[in-house]
């Protein structure tokens, strides 16, 4: 042993071991002696480090001789470290440095920023648990602000049933049938739209509260305006107010959760009917509209109406949670708050453009498919992992937004990233940014088709793999374009999970 | 006036939904006590009919678009007729303010949606009270 050369050890707080390359002990330092509790002497009885250090998932040799073989520093793993002989148990990470024929091993011990970090985790989850109830109350507030004009929407219908059938009551208890027959079929067929119409309202209303919150999936704008429309419409009737849905891009996809930003849309909606309401406006007006900012790769989705404008004084405070200028009791101050949060967790914005005319203009500004897929897949993968290892990527091209849902399901349970794009322009700007393992493209698509997307591709000088995804019918066209366009196979719809998986996996070179 | 056996009366339903219009007029059709039965779907048209023709029971929906149930009251009880009509307003959801308004308008009765007909015929027997 050569002490004095370890002697500065003695001075740094880790606890530090010097073996050779039989793991024969050198040196200690005194940290080590109080970390394995351990005194001095029964250090030098068990002569060998790995009777005493046993990492739990990590090999003491084997961590040496990566050291000598790179002659530099290696680093464990973050593991548990557990002391022989004894139940303490650490949370740390071995270096190991080489010198000459010997090896200091560092031990860094993590318990504590360890015990920290779960600590932080649990009140992050109850943070994130009374958030989502936060949003869930304003919801109830929402649809409970609204009861009054669904109500009278059902209570239409209802009285339409009920007294159809009563009708038909008394004409059964009438002598002769016949004469009723037009009748009664007219009364028929009142009571099932009357229900029919009562369904689709209660439908909506339980879709709005009780879906998956955190759910993201693939979903036409229309869709989401519409729903929106249809629960708020009752409240436009009564108050004579008109609500106009225009230019609504066309088709234009988005990737996020269809129910929160709902609420979004309801809430500005409802907004704007209050404040035309206050303010006393005739002929009161709302406009939605949807675009596509071609610039940006942006979708921005407007509500403006033709009120009395947000005061200058307060346009700062409306996003502030608790911030209403409605009596107590009329409203909760939270619905322009949680709608940020909403917009925010979706990776855009919400603001009040500046406008010199009469009235509000809110816009939501949420990026483009192409933009949000990334985004989703990249939060989820992991980086530290080298590139052979990562996961494989596949792109699926399809304006049907089932498939794509579909077929994102499936994938994510085969460990593979799904990418989505809505048409021919989205799947392009999706491949410049990144590089995919796999491109399945369905025939049909509202700008163009997939054998043209491939094409273009292909002229770009990407020569990746490719699927196409139709049906039946199309499998001489894919005939055709086999050779050409270099096209490994066909997915014909509709498919199986199983057969799609095969294929897929096929194409990937996996088993 | 009564709304006894030996009468029959004119009446007047105004309500923007077609359908209820129609199973009013059959209701009412059926107890072969009202001689004449009008339909109206907005207050404009109900102004029009009430202009030209004399009726005794005006039945009114309170939620229409534009003009609401309580304008059409408001402007029958201002205008120079000679006879006025008894009203009965029919509502699917009442709130404070609306019910206030119509008391103070001289409304007596108020049917709420969903009825029936025993409901709307109690109603009407009781406006002729």
């Amino acid at each position: 042993m050569s002490p004095d050369k370890y002697a500065i050890f003695d001075n740094i707080f880790e606890p530090i071991v010097v073996v050779n390359k039989s793991l024969e002990i050198e040196y200690f330092n005194h940290n080590f002696s109080i970390f394995t509790q351990s005194s001095p002497r029964v250090i030098k009885q068990k002569k060998t480090v790995d009777n005493i250090l046993c990492p739990e998932s990590s090999d003491l040799t084997s961590l040496i001789g990566e050291a000598k073989e790179k002659k530099s520093t290696v680093l464990g793993l973050e593991e548990g470290l557990s002391i022989v002989g004894s139940d303490a148990r650490f949370i740390a990470v071995l270096k190991v440095i080489p010198s000459n024929e010997h090896f200091v091993i560092c031990i860094n011990d993590l318990s504590i920023e360890n015990k920290l970090y779960d600590k932080y985790r649990t009140q992050l989850d109850e943070l994130k648990e009374t958030h989502s109830q936060i949003i869930n109350a304003d919801k109830l507030s929402t649809l409970g602000e609204l009861t009054a004009g669904i109500s009278h929407e059902i209570s239409n219908p209802l009285t339409i049933a009920n007294g159809s059938a009563e009708i038909i009551e008394m004409c059964l208890e009438g002598d002769e049938l016949n004469d009723e027959r037009d009748l009664i079929t007219s009364s028929l067929e009142d009571i099932q739209e009357a229900h029919a119409r009562i369904n689709s309202i209660i439908i909506n209303m339980k879709s709005y509260l009780h879906q998956g919150e955190e759910q993201k999936e693939y979903i036409h704008l229309q869709d989401i305006v519409d729903e929106s429309i249809k629960l708020v419409a009752p409240s436009y009737k009564d108050s004579n107010v008109d609500l106009v849905a225009s230019s609504l891009g066309n088709n234009i996809v988005i990737f996020g959760n269809k129910i929160k930003i709902e609420q979004v849309l309801i809430n500005l909606l409802k907004n704007s009917l209050y404040a035309i309401n206050a303010a006393g406006i005739a002929d009161g007006e709302v406009k939605v509209e949807a675009i596509k900012t071609e610039l940006n790769n942006n979708i921005e989705l407007k509500v403006i109406d033709n009120g009395p404008g947000i005061p200058e004084d307060i346009k700062e405070s409306i996003f502030n949670t608790f911030f209403t200028t409605k009596d107590v009791g009329e409203g909760t101050g939270m619905g322009l708050s949680i709608s940020q949060k909403i917009i925010e967790s979706h990776q855009g914005t919400i603001e009040v453009a500046q406008n010199e005319k009469q009235g509000t203009e809110f816009v939501v500004t949420l990026p483009a498919l192409e933009l949000s897929s990334i985004t989703q897949e990249e939060m989820l993968c992991n980086n530290i992992v080298s590139s052979e290892k990562r996961k494989k990527r596949v792109l699926v091209v399809d304006n049907e937004v089932k498939v794509l849902n579909l077929l994102q399901t499936f994938l994510k349970e085969s460990e593979i990233q799904f990418y989505g794009a809505e048409n021919v322009e989205g799947a392009l700007k999706t491949l410049h940014k990144i590089e995919v393992d796999l491109i399945i493209v369905d025939l049909k698509m509202p700008d163009g088709d997939g054998g043209e997307l491939l094409r273009r591709v292909r002229n770009l000088g990407n020569n990746t793999p490719a699927l196409y995804l139709s049906s039946k019918s199309n499998t001489d066209r894919y005939n055709e374009d086999k050779a050409e366009l270099n096209i490994a196979g066909m997915i014909i719809k509709p498919f199986s999970k199983d057969e799609v998986i095969k294929t897929i996996k096929l194409s990937l070179g996996e088993k | 006036m009564m709304f006894g056996p030996d009468q029959s009366l004119r009446v007047l339903i105004v309500d923007d939904d077609p359908k209820i219009c129609k199973i009013l007029t059959t209701f009412l059709e059926r107890t072969n006590r009202f001689e004449n039965i009008v339909t109206a779907e907005n207050v404009s048209i109900a102004l029009l009919k009430i202009r030209n023709e004399e009726f005794d029971l005006i039945i009114v929906d309170y939620q229409m678009p534009n003009k609401k149930g309580t304008d059409l009251i408001e402007m029958v009880n201002n205008s120079l007729l000679s006879k006025r009509p008894k009203f009965l307003l029919i509502s699917g959801f009442l709130d404070q303010n609306a019910v206030g308004h119509a008391l103070q308008l001289g409304v007596k009765n108020i049917l709420v949606k969903p009825f029936n007909r025993s409901k709307l015929l109690d109603k009407i027997y009781e406006v002729f009270r």
